[in-house]
């Protein structure tokens, strides 16, 4: 291993890999829980739906194209202000929570809307005709109904989600990007960008592999 | 139990107004089994959901348990609701749960406690044949079984009313008349009172008590089943009455007889109830010395008992015999139409 790769201190790698973890982990979940309500708040303020609103279904629309279209290495740099206001700091790993969230969420939004819009509208009205309120339709047939489409779109998600991990590594947000950019690329070591490249895929593909169980194991279609 | 009184509904498109149901009034009496039949886009699918309120009248009132449904919004609808059951077409069962989980779901809705939830769906489950398959996904049923998820499902808060939305369509014709016995025997075992749509003349025959018959929107025949098929009166009923009767099959071939046998006559004999057991054909042969030709024959099953048809070409060597049997037939109690050179493709 020494001889095969020279330069790198496996101790950073390790604690690096760990920070990648942690972003992944804490914007994942946080992703997860906007995302959600982001999709629900599309799917049902639109046209012909529980909660028909076309102003609230326009402005949130909006909002989240906006925040698709901007490149991440931008958004970083514009949600400084903001990151400092919630973490009180803009440099590590946690600093680099708030763009990394506001970054994927809108997108995973999209992809849970589509999910939801996915579910025929039988079976919501079958739960009509059952007497069911709308808190109980979202509940107990949107939510459910979706599953599956809502953890393969969580896992595409968290792997676009990595990949933004990485690029606030070139920002100061510790982790993998970091070390591959700052000692692999700037310090000419080759083999640290390279180390630091697979273990990120290595993360990418337990991702994808356990979601990919995941939505199988919940699809009764 | 149900009644709707003067009803419109007008949609707004982005051509203008859609009147889709004009001046509708319509009776259900409790437990009865009550049709309506029309082809697509006549305004059955809307008119079924008003009973439920799933589509809101332009005008007009719906009465349901002789409570005004069109005065009610949130909880108080939707508890009313909970006493009308509904089956769809497309079955619109929750993939994502079980076949005891599906029929649990209306119970789940009106708060029933979880142990008087599991004991019910048991009961559902043997009520409409599904034993075995409760731990199935709907993915895993043929469309039949589906079905009976649906029913189950729409039965589980006890309704007093089944609203039943094409719900034999999509299935084959074996599977039909199995889901159609299930209806009877709930509509008689459980006193239930069901509304049906269809387009299919074949499913108001066999279960229906009365019929109403829609064309755009207008309920322009209604009345008992065995009247209308005995005596249809709009060209449309007429089209629906043919469905069943298969008159084109036998038609050519009455043609055929009237051609090639100059003497004799063809008569299209149409019996109701037990009438149709009597050995009449056996009682002319026997009593006369005519020659009898069976050209087409049919019995019918209908809610109100056997409706029989058949057409005999009945020849003899005096036509005085033959006025007679025709007589004879006739003082049986038998419907009897002689049919002349073509008349029989009507």
């Amino acid at each position: 291993m020494a001889q095969l790769f020279p330069n790198v201190d496996w101790n950073a790698m390790w604690v690096a890999t760990g920070e990648t973890l942690y972003m992944t982990l804490i914007s994942g979940v946080f992703t997860f829980i906007l995302g959600l309500l982001l999709g629900l708040l599309l799917y049902v303020t639109a046209k012909g739906s529980l909660y028909e609103n076309v102003f609230i279904y326009r402005i949130v629309s909006a909002i989240v194209n906006i925040f698709r279209a901007i490149p991440f290495i931008i958004l970083i740099i514009l949600l400084i202000p903001l990151t400092v206001v919630i973490i009180g700091t803009m440099i590590g790993a946690s600093a680099a929570l708030p763009s990394i969230i506001i970054g994927a969420a809108p997108f995973y939004g999209r992809l849970v809307e589509i999910g939801l819009r996915e579910i025929d509208k039988g079976v919501i009205e079958a739960a009509q005709a059952g007497g069911a309120s709308k808190w109980q339709i979202i509940w107990k047939v949107l939510l459910p109904e979706a599953l599956p489409a809502l953890l393969s779109g969580i896992t595409v998600t968290l792997i676009a989600l990595i990949g933004n991990t990485a690029m606030a590594g070139v920002v100061g947000a510790g982790g993998l990007g970091t070390l591959a950019f700052n000692d692999g690329f700037q310090a000419n070591q080759n083999d640290i960008t390279l180390v630091a490249t697979i273990i990120i895929l290595i993360i990418v593909f337990i991702v994808q592999f356990i979601g990919d169980i995941m939505t199988r194991q919940v699809d009764k279609r | 139990m149900i009644r709707l009184d003067n009803i419109t509904k007008i949609y707004q498109t982005s051509n203008g107004p859609v009147e889709a149901l004009k001046d509708i009034s319509l009776d259900v009496k409790e437990g009865e089994i009550f049709g309506i039949i029309g082809y697509s886009g006549a305004g059955k699918s809307t008119l079924i959901r008003l009973i439920n309120l799933l589509e809101q009248p332009t005008s007009g009132s719906i009465r349901v348990h002789n409570q005004d449904l069109s005065q009610l919004t949130g909880k108080k609808l939707r508890r009313e609701r909970q006493k009308i059951g509904m089956i769809f077409q497309h079955f619109n069962l929750l993939w994502s749960r079980t076949v005891a989980e599906n029929i649990e779901f209306p119970l789940e809705i009106a708060k029933v406690p979880k142990k008087v939830r599991k004991e019910r769906v048991k009961e559902l489950i043997t009520l409409v044949g599904l034993e075995g398959r409760d731990k199935s996904y709907p993915s895993q049923l043929s469309g039949g079984q589906k079905q009976r998820v649906g029913i189950a499902r729409a039965l589980a808060n006890n309704p007093k009313v089944l609203l039943c939305d094409e719900a034999t369509s999509a299935l084959d014709p074996k599977t039909t008349n199995s889901i159609l016995k299930l209806l009877v025997k709930i509509n008689r075992n459980l006193g239930l009172t069901i509304v049906l749509i269809t387009h299919e003349m074949h499913v108001i025959q066999s279960i229906c008590h009365r019929v109403g018959v829609l064309d755009k929107g207008h309920i322009v025949e209604e009345g008992r089943v065995k009247d209308v098929f005995n005596h249809p009166k709009e060209d449309i009923t007429k089209e629906f009455v043919k469905q069943v009767n298969e008159s084109d099959e036998w038609a050519s071939s009455i043609e055929d007889i009237l051609s090639t046998h100059r003497s004799g006559k063809v008569v299209k004999l149409t019996f109701n109830g037990d009438i149709a057991e009597q050995p009449i054909v056996n009682d002319i042969y026997r009593d006369t010395s005519l020659t009898i030709n069976i050209v087409w024959g049919k019995i019918s099953h209908t809610q109100e008992g056997a409706l029989g048809t058949l057409v005999l070409h009945i020849d003899g060597d005096q036509e005085k015999n033959i006025e007679k049997a025709i007589d004879f037939v006739k003082s049986k109690g038998v419907l009897v139409e002689v049919i002349e050179h073509g008349a029989a493709i009507s």
